[in-house]
Formats: structure tokens, sequence, C-alpha cells
């Protein structure tokens, strides 16, 4: 009985394990995505219809709860409290373990160009930043199919394997 | 109001010199200058250790409060509620409102095929802190006793023409004529979220931000007022609305930049001067109202 509930214990904690790394490949894609989704929204709110930053941010987060419209959401209630936002306190509201370092500092930059100059200005340099993220989740994508689904897969198969042993 | 568009050190610079910077008339920021404020004194530099005057900057060795250019970008961000981007049009112009303030901005202008596109890299702002003086109108409150008249405001600029429009406006107001204000810059009645800041009056309606001649035609039809008033005339259209509106029988009072009534001779606004019966001409804030009144075709 108790090598059976051990099996069992040991299948879904290495099931969890896999699904885990799984999220964390799926978390990256899902934000790159979020964050190519925004620079489309800019353009064209800030070329064609010019609307005002916060309610362009506020647009793309309603009724959203994912990791990237966690931060566009910090980083508008940043800005509202120190008008204009110190690179620091950006990259802090960045930190997470799903961006590496050097991507932090990309989004914060990005963050931190919003508003600050005129349409044709701002249009280039959001097209600017839109052709790194895609790139970055192009990879990300990649990655979570091939990387996160076979730390999944391994997951399940060590969990399987590790029953077994101990069963 | 102030207090929201300055960076801190700048607002506090001015308050430690025992100045309400509400008080003032201007506050100038120019990126790596000193500080400017403007007040019923005129000119003065701000210093770490208080004001400086003109007449004492030889013999004032204190440091003076340099702008800086994140003192500029505050202010835009705030003023443009930070998007700098939907304001471009009126920054073009040379200015953008914020509450009531007209906050005037010049920078690297950026032209394509002869056409400005852009203002970037904006140096200085000169901000203008409008204020609402209930009474001073009260030397020629007997025009307005006298029914609707064709008046203008003539002054040089920061001789008060604003505040005086609002207050001649105010008091027509009060006696429930139907009042359209055109209020090209916002600086009149200060209309924040649908909201007058400054007080205009009851009855008057205000249409702001929008350019004087698109608004004329529409207005006459569908407002039917009984007077226009707008504020600082500028070029030939403006005059052509002047006299548009006149011939329509609409009453008007409007401002113009200028030193005197002589000097808008020889100049587009010459053929409109006929259809006034008032010249209010302000020489300094404060001052006396000298009031010409037209008889004839000829002043």
């Amino acid at each position: 009985m108790f090598s059976l509930i051990a099996g069992a214990s040991l299948f879904v904690g290495s099931l969890y394990g896999g699904a885990g790394v799984r999220h964390y490949y799926k978390t990256r894609a899902e934000y790159f995505e979020g964050l190519n989704n925004l620079c489309n929204l800019l353009i064209d709110e800030i070329v064609h219809l010019k609307t005002p930053l916060f309610k362009i941010l506020d647009n793309f987060t309603y009724m959203k709860k994912d990791e990237f419209s966690k931060h566009v959401n910090a980083f508008a209630a940043l800005l509202k409290e120190e008008i204009i936002a110190n690179r620091e306190s950006v990259l802090k509201i960045l930190e997470c373990v799903w961006l590496k370092k050097e991507e932090r500092v990309v989004i914060a930059d990005f963050l931190m160009i919003l508003g600050r100059s005129h349409s044709e200005s701002q249009a280039a340099n959001i097209g600017h930043y839109k052709n790194k993220f895609a790139e970055i989740a192009a990879k990300a994508k990649e990655a979570y199919k091939v990387q996160g689904g076979l730390a999944y897969k391994l997951g399940i198969l060590l969990g399987i394997a590790l029953m077994i042993v101990v069963v | 109001m102030l207090k929201n568009l300055l960076n801190k050190n700048i607002y506090q610079a001015i308050v430690r010199c025992g100045i309400t910077p509400e008080s003032l008339f201007e506050v100038r920021l120019r990126i790596g200058k000193p500080l400017v404020i403007c007040g019923k004194f005129g000119n003065a530099v701000v210093t770490e250790n208080g004001v400086c005057y003109p007449s004492d900057r030889k013999k004032n060795t204190a440091q003076p409060v340099v702008a800086q250019a994140e003192d500029v970008e505050y202010a835009l961000s705030v003023a443009s509620g930070h998007s700098v981007y939907a304001v471009s049009d009126s920054l073009l112009k040379g200015y953008i409102s914020y509450r009531g303030m007209r906050i005037g901005a010049s920078g690297a202008v950026v032209s394509e095929g002869g056409r400005v596109s852009a203002l970037k890299n904006i140096a200085s702002l000169n901000i203008r802190i409008p204020h609402e003086v209930k009474g001073c109108a009260g030397e020629v409150s007997y025009i307005v006793d006298g029914g609707l008249k064709n008046i203008l405001v003539v002054s040089p600029p920061g001789a008060g023409k604003t505040t005086l429009l609002r207050e001649l406006t105010r008091l027509y107001s009060e006696k429930l004529y139907n009042i359209l204000l055109i209020d090209e810059r916002n600086e009149i009645a200060a209309v924040s979220d649908g909201k007058s800041i400054l007080d205009a009056g009851d009855f008057t309606d205000v249409m702001a931000g929008a350019e004087k001649k698109l608004v004329y035609e529409n207005a006459v039809r569908s407002m039917r007022p009984d007077m226009i008033v707008m504020d600082e005339l500028f070029g030939e259209d403006d005059a052509e609305g002047i006299c548009d509106i006149a011939r329509a029988g609409v009453r008007v009072m409007a401002s113009v930049h200028a030193r005197d009534t002589e000097a808008l001779k020889n100049t587009p606004f010459e053929r409109m001067l006929r259809f006034f019966d008032f010249f209010l001409v302000l020489e300094r804030p404060g001052g006396k109202i000298r009031v010409i009144e037209n008889k004839g075709t000829k002043m």
C-alpha cells in the first residue's frame, strides 16, 4: 500500500514538474505575443486616432489577467505616479522568472518611449520594437511547442518510470 | 493646477521664494537656463535664496534655479496626459492647453515638402496662468448695461485682455443673453472634461479648442447666439469671420493684439473695425481701460 502511494506521489510530482516547465515556456510565448499585439494596437491608435496613452493601455488590459497585462497595468500605475517613469522602477515591475535580464531591458526601453514624441516618431519607434518582439515571440512560441511539449512528455514518462520502479 | 504641472523641484523653488505659484502670470522653463517667473512685479529669476529682480542681477550672487530637460518633459507629459502625439497639432500652433493654462512651446520644427509637420526637441515652455478677476470690468460695465454691443478689446500681450473678455462675457451672460464663446485656446472658460473651470457665465455656451473659422457658420445657425465672443483674432480669416458675423446680425465681442486702434489700420483688421461700437484699450495689467466709442464709419 505504501509503495503504491509513494509511486503515485512520484508520478504526480514528476507530472507537475513537466507541466511547470511547459507553463514557463507557455507564459513566455503568451507574453511576447501580448507585446506584439500591444505594438499593433499602439501603432493603430496613436497614428490614426491619437488616442491618449492611458486609454490605449486600459483598453488593452480590459478583462485580461495574463502576466503581460499585469505588467502593463503596473506600468500605467507607475506612470501616473511618477509622470516620467524612472528606468529602475520600470525594470523592477518587469522582474519575473520568465523574462531574461536583457529582455527586461528591451521591454523597459520600449515602455519608456511611449507617449513621449509626435505620432510619426512613435510609429517608427514602436515599429522598431515590434520587429524585435516578433522575433523573440517566434522563438518563444517554437520553444513552447518543442521544449515545453518535450518537458511535459518527459515528466509523464519519468513519472511512469518512477512509479514502476517503486511499485 | 500649477502644482500638478510643475516638477516638484521647480514648484518648491517657487514656493521657497514666498510666492504663491497660482498668483503668477507666467512661469518660463528653458532647458539649461534660469527659471523665470512673471507676476505683478514683472519678470524675476528664481534663485536658491529667493527671487532676483532684473535690477538686482549684478549684485545678487545666489545661484539661479536652472530648468532641466526633465522639467520641461514633466510639464509636457502632464499637460498632454502622457501622450505628446495627441497634442502635436496644437504644438504645431505653438501651444497646448492644460486646465485653462496656455503652455507655449518652442523647439525644432520638422518640415516635409514645405509643410511643417511636427515640433520636436521642445526646449522651452512658457506656462501662462489664467486669472479670474471678477469686477475688473467695473469701469466699463455701463457698456454692458446699455445692452448688446460690438466690442473689441485691444492690447499688447500680457495686459489682461483675456481676463477682461471673460469678465465682460460673464456680465452679459448674467443679463440672460445667450452667449456663444469660441474658446480656441481654451483660456477663457478653461473647459476640462466638459466643465468650465473659470466662470464665463451661466448662459454661455462654450466651443472649446476649435478653430474660429470652423465654428462661425454652424454656430450662428445652430446655437442662435445673441453674441459671439472670441479671443485673440489673428489674420485675414478671423477678420473676415467678424465681418460675416456682424453682417448676420449677431453681436460680437473679441480681442486682438495691438498697441492701440491706430496700429490696426492698414492691416487685415481695418475692414472689420467699422462694425465695432466700442474699443477697449488696455496698456498694462490692472491699468485703466481706455474706452473709444466708434460713432461713425471712421474712428
